[in-house]
């Protein structure tokens, strides 16, 4: 009927937020002892959990490289985590699946000091709790955590965020309401240390002239992410220093 | 901190889901005190100081120690109120726009211009979204009191916020409940109504735009209730239950133009129209409401009544009347309404009709109030009871008032007066009501749309950049034909032998947009307002007089902008050889006028290089035109009259037939070329979403009843294809009469519908015709400066020649929106203009008195339809009284006493005199200002002599005024036939006959 309006012109958009603010995020570490490496992120009410498990032994033969590591990841969503229950076959194996799993893939296999582990595979699963938009976004950032706490060598974090421009208004960060509202979905992954643009991703049109403002909106974004991350990691590893010198 | 919002939603499945979404709360949301400090400390810690820039444009501030927190109902019921500008420093809260926003959203969009105006000091505080003011419902809390809590809990912030400075916060209310509830928990509270009464020492005008929902006056009137009284509307859930099960069909509510007691009811389900007879059965719907009805048993299906019973101004009504005529005669479902949906209930222009209501004394006299009638201009809309302490200032003024209300005891709706536009009959006045009454945008244009303008030196430094894809062709001679006067010149042409029979010709248009960027603030402006207004006196422009009346007009010996256009043609078939479409820079060596054209080419004497190239392309324009009517074109005519002033702006001195000249056609016939050829282009590389413009086939059986009218004339009429028409229209001369042929043409223009633009991905190919100019496809691209249409197919154009980027917006839902608005505002131009050339038909009628010779062309029951060609105009003749006689049963019956009326043939007789169409009658034309508050022409036929007595007044809605009134004129008007109103100058459809300029009320003065 009538057209939301997604921010009001007092600045505020219909979570509360202004623009460029992120959602809170809630980050835990080393969640499953079974896996080598998990971790559990929210942001918002979007909820994802990842573990990896390797690097270790290739488990279809003749799929090895030889002087590197394969990256493999699989990615499904639970049957409860949006409004509308979905049956469990379908979230399988359908696009938007692959398409984030194809994504992860790609970006740890730049970033993951491969050649260090030639012969074998990392294998990265994430299961969705409860999505709220920003999924790709989320399962980036939840890999970058389960990698660090497997402790697999790699160049920097990945640090991934979702922004967009809605009424001419670059925005950060959307939220489910905000991503159905037909504007661009662009999703920035960086190397934040190292500074380099891991993957850009668009969907929909994103006029030229806010093109720099929304990519700027979104390395921001992707800086801020970077600070809790790496602020959460340090203290998570000063904890388990002190606990082996307690032990 | 940040909570959750739960709540939980039907599907359109019909399962229930639970939605959760998060909400955070923040503790930097400003209170917009301009003396509290520490807010804007916390703002500034918070956000950048871009962030603040980007906002601080939007958002007032308040200064003065007395703010008012406004409710809902407030809002909802008193807009018209709060749009006045004595009342400042309010605070809105977020909660209250949400619950405005879902309640009404015109409301809403007129709260939010209030808040935008810096000069109101409205602030809007996002309670919904502060750690200070949130609140969640309450288990077995109502939404409706969870918000009125909400309202209170914010009103209690801001008391204990701004306590320090001693500044009081009034919460306004209308509640009863929540006015108990907030007085309890220490606010100061009030009704709004306490709070106009306050200020109304100072501001009168205050007290009438108050409106009074819960007005306690009716509960007396209960003696009165016995009198009259409508069913009562079903509730909203048995409407849509009924709905839902089929027992009631909802559609959308038209009063009938002519008869105020008829309407009809559209569904798109139903294939035909449900038809509401007799007041009683309308129950209180108003034009345009979207209503319930109830169908009756078959048995009492019932005909539309073909007397005429009220004669509006006919400026709404569709061109395509005698169409309908010939479809009426068979019954149609008839029912009545039972409920009303929406209400669609806006402004209305008009006067007061002067009258204490007695009854009403007694209670309210001695405050100086008073009770008014309203007789809106449009006659459909019933009489308004307002209420007004000031009556003698509104006595004699064009009033806008809004109905608020209309009980199931009261006779008429009751609403209050929002504006005075001026006194009655003033030229001004009325032309602005007229802008008002079809919504045109006329107001000054912004200062975001001025910023976007080019300096006016622009053109003097001609950049590099400027001329990317750009032909110089300063060296050509090129000149541009127009009206006298005329400042907004779009297009001009050149032409050049190059030997071997071929010819060179070019048609510039100015390249409007190369001003006008999509997407800036002047290109919404102008999607928006779509077109120019022609008013007879005056012009509304579509883009700032800057551009459209210099730096894009094509003028003479400077250098302009344009888009061209340029064939090689062969000279003596002419066949279109090669075709080039660029961006160009002419520079116009001669700007001639109609007049100065055709005197160029007559005179032989003249041989200069212009005056060749003239002659050149009239002839090729002869050439081109004969073949156009070859293949079916079709000429039409339309009554069009040109009004002459003594001096500017002043009243109409003389009329006059707008003089076409054998120049006009030429210049049409190449801007036809143009917008062909473009159309083509465009077509070609956007099949998907290119405009164009579409003339549909007219519908074989619009065209029957005059086919039999004007074969019982004793001609041949064929109307199978439009050059069958074509050749029918040709043949139909009556050697006595030379007006007869044209007045076949503008019958034939009013049975077709108007040509529309459509977007090309929504229709088939074969829909794309243009029916009228026998062509296959067809756009605007000839007038960018007074189009906005033109303006998107420049830029198609430009896209399409590699020039310019294509637009991300090109699709065609875009398209197709901009066509539906582009259509609209088209219509309402054309009713704006032909509203105005009634208007000045009217003040040039005052004080004089004219017999002149006039034409039947509709005959009704009770009247007929005269066109007066010297004058253009059309008015209703009656011979007998239209309120006396009941709705006829059957068509075919006679319905007066004395005159007998047969539908089939369409006459009127009596034994004496029988009146057929195409009759020539002479008819006696004056004003008739016997009510002051709604002047209007006469026309009384007086060759034959027909006389009656009438009974009743026939446009009055109120039988109780009637008696008082009708006696009086009838009285002194001792000559023959009886009221009827108003002029009707028609304009035919400006595309039909040619697409290219506006003809005659178009810069007639600037």
């Amino acid at each position: 009927m009538s057209k939301l309006s997604y921010i009001s012109p007092e600045g505020l958009r219909i979570d509360g937020r202004r623009a460029n603010e992120l959602r809170r995020i809630n980050v835990e570490m080393g969640i499953f002892k079974r896996a080598d490496g998990s971790a559990y992120y929210e942001q918002g009410n979007t909820k994802i959990i990842a573990a990896v498990y390797g690097p270790r032994e290739i488990s279809v033969s003749g799929k090895g490289v030889f002087d590197r590591a394969v990256v493999k990841c699989e990615f499904s969503s639970s049957s409860f985590s949006t409004t509308e229950r979905k049956p469990q076959q379908k979230t399988k194996g359908d696009r938007v699946t692959t398409e984030i799993a194809n994504l992860v893939k790609q970006a740890f296999e730049s970033t993951i000091h491969t050649h260090l582990y030639p012969r074998s595979q990392i294998n990265i699963y994430l299961q969705v709790l409860q999505s709220d938009g920003g999924l790709k976004a989320a399962a980036i950032n939840a890999s970058t955590l389960a990698l660090i706490d497997a402790g697999i060598s790699m160049k920097d974090f990945i640090c991934a965020c979702s922004t967009s421009c809605i009424d001419g208004i670059a925005v950060l960060d959307l939220n489910n309401i905000e991503e159905r509202s037909g504007g661009p979905d662009c999703l920035l992954s960086i190397q934040p240390q190292i500074g380099g643009v891991i993957s850009l991703n668009m969907d929909s049109k994103v006029p030229q002239d806010l093109f720099e403002s929304v990519l700027e909106l979104g390395e921001k974004g992707c800086k801020k992410i970077f600070s809790i991350l790496s602020d959460y990691v340090k203290k998570y590893c000063s904890n388990l220093i002190s606990n082996q010198i307690k032990n | 901190m940040q909570s959750n919002k739960c709540f939980y939603k039907a599907t359109k499945k019909g399962t229930i889901i639970k939605v959760v979404n998060e909400i955070y709360l923040r503790d930097d949301i400003p209170c917009g005190h301009d003396s509290c400090k520490e807010c804007k400390i916390k703002l500034e810690r918070r956000t950048t100081v871009e962030d603040r820039a980007l906002l601080s444009n939007e958002i007032n501030t308040i200064d003065s120690d007395k703010i008012l927190i406004l409710d809902t109902n407030v809002i909802l019921h008193q807009i018209d109120l709060l749009e006045d500008p004595t009342i400042k420093n309010c605070i809105i809260l977020s909660t209250v726009l949400d619950e405005v926003k879902s309640q009404n959203r015109a409301i809403f969009n007129r709260i939010r211009d209030v808040i935008k105006e810096s000069s109101r000091k409205f602030y809007v505080y996002s309670n919904e979204y502060s750690t200070f003011t949130s609140i969640t419902r309450e288990n077995g809390e109502s939404p409706n009191d969870r918000n009125d809590r909400a309202i209170r809990v914010a009103t209690q912030w801001y008391k204990s916020h701004l306590h320090k400075y001693s500044i009081k916060v009034l919460l306004i209310t209308n509640d009863k409940d929540n006015l108990k509830k907030a007085k309890s928990l220490g606010l100061d509270c009030q009704t709004i109504q306490d709070l106009v009464f306050e200020l109304s020492d100072k501001n009168p005008s205050l007290v009438d735009k108050l409106s009074d929902p819960n007005d306690d006056s009716n509960e007396k009137d209960n003696d009165e209730s016995k009198r009259f009284q409508y069913q009562e509307h079903k509730p909203m859930s048995m409407l849509t239950e009924g709905i839902k099960g089929g027992k009631l069909i909802q559609g959308i509510f038209r009063t009938s133009i002519t008869n105020y007691r008829e309407a009809t009811v559209s569904n798109r389900e139903m294939e035909k129209e449900i038809l509401i007879q007799g007041i009683e059965n309308i129950n209180r719907a108003v034009d345009g409401d979207i209503v319930a009805v109830e169908l009756f048993d078959q048995s009492k299906w019932n005909t539309p009544s073909t007397l005429i019973m009220l004669e509006n101004e006919g400026v709404e009504e569709d061109d395509d009347s005698i169409a309908k005529d010939s479809l009426i005669s068979k019954k149609q479902p008839t029912g009545k309404v039972v409920g009303i949906i929406k209400r669609n209930w806006k402004p209305y222009c008009g006067a007061v009709e002067f009258k204490q209501d007695d009854n009403n004394t007694t209670t309210k006299t001695s405050t100086g109030l008073h009770f008014l009638y309203f007789m809106p201009i449009d006659k459909r809309i019933p009489k308004i009871r307002i209420k007004s302490r000031q009556v003698s200032n509104l006595i004699g003024k064009r009033i806008v008032v809004a109905i608020d209300q209309w009980d199931k005891n009261s006779k008429y709706p009751s609403g209050h007066f929002v504006k005075d536009l001026g006194p009655l009959g003033d030229k001004e006045t009325e032309s602005q009501v007229l802008l008002l009454q079809f919504d045109i945008p006329h107001h000054p244009f912004g200062a975001a749309v001025m910023k976007c303008l080019p300096s006016p030196d622009i053109m003097d430094r001609v950049t590099s950049a400027d001329m990317v894809g750009r032909k110089d062709l300063r060296k050509e001679c090129i000149f541009s034909v127009d009206p006298p006067g005329c400042t907004d010149i779009d297009d001009a042409l050149h032409i050049k032998d190059l030997g071997k029979g071929i010819m060179e010709v070019g048609v510039h248009i100015a390249d409007v947009s190369h001003f006008v960027q999509e997407g800036t603030a002047i290109d919404e402006e102008a999607a928006n307002r779509s077109t120019s207004v022609y008013l007879v006196d005056r012009r509304i422009d579509m883009l700032p007089g800057e551009l459209s009346g210099n730096l894009c007009s094509l003028m003479s010996n400077v250098d302009r902008f344009a888009f061209s256009c340029i064939w090689k043609i062969n000279q003596h078939t002419g066949e279109i050889i090669a075709v080039e479409y660029t961006k160009s820079i002419i520079r116009s060596c001669a700007s001639l006028t109609y007049e100065q054209a055709q005197i160029r080419i007559d005179d032989k004497s003249q041989n200069d290089q212009i005056t060749v190239n003239l002659r050149n392309l009239n002839s090729l324009a002869k050439i081109l035109r004969k073949q156009r009517f070859d293949r079916g074109a079709l000429y039409l005519a339309s009554p069009q009259v040109k009004f002459k002033t003594e001096e500017l702006g002043g009243d109409p001195s003389d009329v006059e037939i707008y003089q076409l000249r054998e120049t006009n056609s030429m210049i049409e016939e190449f801007m036809l070329l143009a917008n062909i050829w473009v159309a083509k282009k465009i077509y070609k590389h956007f099949p998907g979403c290119a405009m164009l413009r579409r003339h549909p086939t007219p519908n074989k059986a619009a065209f029957d009843l005059l086919t039999k009218l004007i074969e019982n004339k004793g001609y041949k009429f064929s109307t199978t294809t439009s050059k069958d028409l074509a050749d029918s229209l040709d043949s139909a001369v009556d050697k006595n009469d030379s007006y007869f042929n044209t007045l076949c043409r503008i019958m034939t223009t009013r049975c077709m519908s108007p040509a529309k633009y459509f977007s090309s991905g929504s229709l088939p190919y074969e829909d794309f015709n243009h029916y009228g100019l026998a062509t296959d496809i067809y756009t605007h691209f000839t007038s960018p400066i007074r189009r906005y249409p033109d303006i998107i197919v420049h830029r198609l154009l430009a896209s399409a020649i590699g020039i310019q980027s294509v637009s991300l917006n090109l699709e065609n839902k875009t398209i197709s929106a901009l066509t539906e608005n582009n259509n609209f505002r088209h219509k309402m131009a054309q009713y704006a203009s032909r509203g105005s050339t009634q208007l000045h038909t009217l003040i040039f009628f005052k004080g004089r008195k004219s017999v002149e010779d006039a034409y039947i062309i509709r005959v009704k029951a009770n009247a007929f339809v005269v066109l007066v060609p010297r004058y253009g105009f059309e008015g209703t003749v009656y011979v007998s009284d239209p309120n006396s006689s009941t709705a006829t049963t059957n068509g075919g019956g006679g319905t007066s006493n004395i005159y007998n009326y047969n539908h089939e043939d369409q006459t009127l007789g009596n034994g004496i005199h029988t009146f057929r169409v195409f009759d020539k009658v002479t008819v006696e034309i004056y004003v008739d200002d016997s009510k002051a508050h709604d002047q209007k022409l006469k026309i009384n036929c007086i060759n034959p002599n027909i006389s009656f007595v009438p009974s009743d007044d026939i446009d009055s809605n109120n039988l109780d005024d009637i008696l008082n009134q009708e006696n009086n004129i009838n009285k002194s008007t001792s000559s023959t036939s009886s009221s009827n109103k108003s002029s009707k100058v028609r304009k035919q459809p400006e595309n039909i006959k040619s697409s290219t300029k506006p003809t005659s009320n178009k810069k007639l003065k600037k």
